[in-house]
């Protein structure tokens, strides 16, 4: 099986430092939706895992997560792409939990569920925190420019073996590309 | 301004307590619906300056789950919110609690005269005979009992152990079980003079039919349903601590 691992905010839509707070504010990157198609016909699962501290924070709940999560998935679906799953951390740093990224948490549980190692699974996003976590549960790392993307490019702490796009649209490509005999298969 | 808001709701509750329960107490003769209607306004009047001073509202999901008939209701306890709130959200209830809360003064003495099972919290298996006798009769009058099975107020996020009794109850008188979850300590913590703005969500489960189960049975399935519904709406308050 070939799995994708995708950060929501920033990858997939316009991030925003006031949160996403309703399925109002959840603006599609252009491009992200075609990707996820592309993917998604290449034979990709495409898992979403995202920290949603808006939750612990008060700002929405979960009922609001979920109608956002509603339009993303009605979104994509209309552009002829699947999300397999969404994982999100609802917790704030101060609760010290497992899932929220860097920690490696919500990865772990990715692969517990798909029953797969996460080696060499691609896992998209555009902050650091997406990165260490990625590289914590031994994915393949890869930076997109998009939402906090470029400040995450230029921050020394950037692992080595991070792959940097332009967004998700050239991300995906290159996945998509390469999928052909390359070894970015898993299972 | 958080604070100011608790002064002006502590200022009310100072205020409208004393003749409340000189009123409840006249109301003494009266059959105990009419007394139930009259004193449940006090809670009505809190519940107002919670929402317009306050900014505290809330909202109901699963008001199809509620029973055509008296029910005991076993819910998650986590501040003095839900009291008052549950008088609007289900049909007039008894409450089972500490003996020691009817000697307040004006408070204690005005809910004395509200329907309600008072235990005494050393007496054990005692005790259990008081929620089942006087108990099973408000039930049979019509009355809801509410039964908070953790005992006290717990901080979001924490379990406490389920106790028996409300499950024995409705083991005992055959009355459905209405489990109840709901976030109102993530507002109003136990013990603090602040409350946070904010809505509570209130979650009514499907009821649980007592026939042909045991009260453990009973008291583990509302459990069962009370602790999933919390983390299923809830998650912030669970955090798996990292190891």
């Amino acid at each position: 099986m070939k799995l994708v691992i995708l950060d929501r905010d920033g990858v997939i839509n316009e991030d925003s430092p006031e949160f996403i707070k309703s399925p109002q504010e959840w603006k599609p990157i252009p491009g992200s939706l075609e990707a996820i198609a592309r993917l998604t016909q290449w034979g990709y699962r495409v898992v979403v895992a995202t920290n949603q501290s808006g939750v612990a924070r008060g700002l929405f709940d979960m009922d609001t997560l979920c109608a956002i999560h509603d339009r993303m998935v009605r979104e994509v679906n209309q552009a002829g792409g699947r999300i397999d799953a969404i994982f999100f951390c609802p917790h704030v740093d101060e609760d010290e939990c497992r899932c929220r990224k860097p920690r490696d948490g919500m990865l772990r549980e990715i692969a517990a569920r798909y029953g797969v190692a996460l080696n060499g699974v691609p896992a998209i996003g555009d902050g650091l925190r997406d990165i260490e976590a990625a590289v914590a549960a031994g994915a393949q790392p890869l930076l997109v420019l998009t939402g906090k993307g470029e400040q995450t490019r230029l921050d020394p702490r950037l692992p080595a073996q991070t792959r940097i796009f332009r967004d998700l649209a050239a991300a995906a490509d290159a996945l998509t590309d390469a999928v052909e005999g390359s070894g970015i298969r898993t299972g | 301004m958080i604070v100011l808001r608790a002064i002006v709701l502590m200022a009310v509750v100072a205020l409208i307590t004393p003749p409340f329960s000189l009123i409840a107490i006249a109301t003494a003769p009266l059959p105990r619906i009419v007394r139930y209607r009259v004193i449940a306004r006090w809670a009505d009047i809190v519940l107002w300056v919670l929402r317009h001073v306050c900014r505290l509202d809330y909202r109901v999901l699963g008001s199809g789950n509620l029973p055509q008939r008296s029910a005991v209701i076993l819910a998650k306890h986590q501040s003095a919110w839900e009291t008052m709130a549950f008088q609007q959200i289900f049909p007039p209830q008894a409450y089972v609690l500490k003996r020691e809360l009817l000697r307040v003064p004006f408070f204690g003495w005005g809910l004395a005269r509200f329907p309600n099972i008072s235990i005494d919290r050393g007496a054990g298996k005692d005790a259990l005979t008081q929620v089942l006798e006087q108990g099973g009769a408000l039930l049979r009058e019509g009355l809801w009992v509410v039964v908070f099975p953790e005992g006290t107020r717990s901080a979001p996020g924490t379990t406490r152990r389920y106790k028996g009794g409300g499950a024995a109850l409705a083991a005992a008188s055959g009355a459905p079980v209405v489990p109840v979850a709901h976030n109102a300590g993530e507002f109003w913590r136990k013990g603090s003079f602040r409350i946070r703005p904010g809505t509570v969500t209130v979650s009514i489960g499907p009821a649980i039919d007592p026939s042909g189960l045991t009260a453990a049975e009973i008291n583990r399935r509302a459990q069962d349903w009370i602790e999933g519904e919390m983390r299923r709406l809830f998650p912030h308050h669970y955090p798996e601590p990292a190891r």
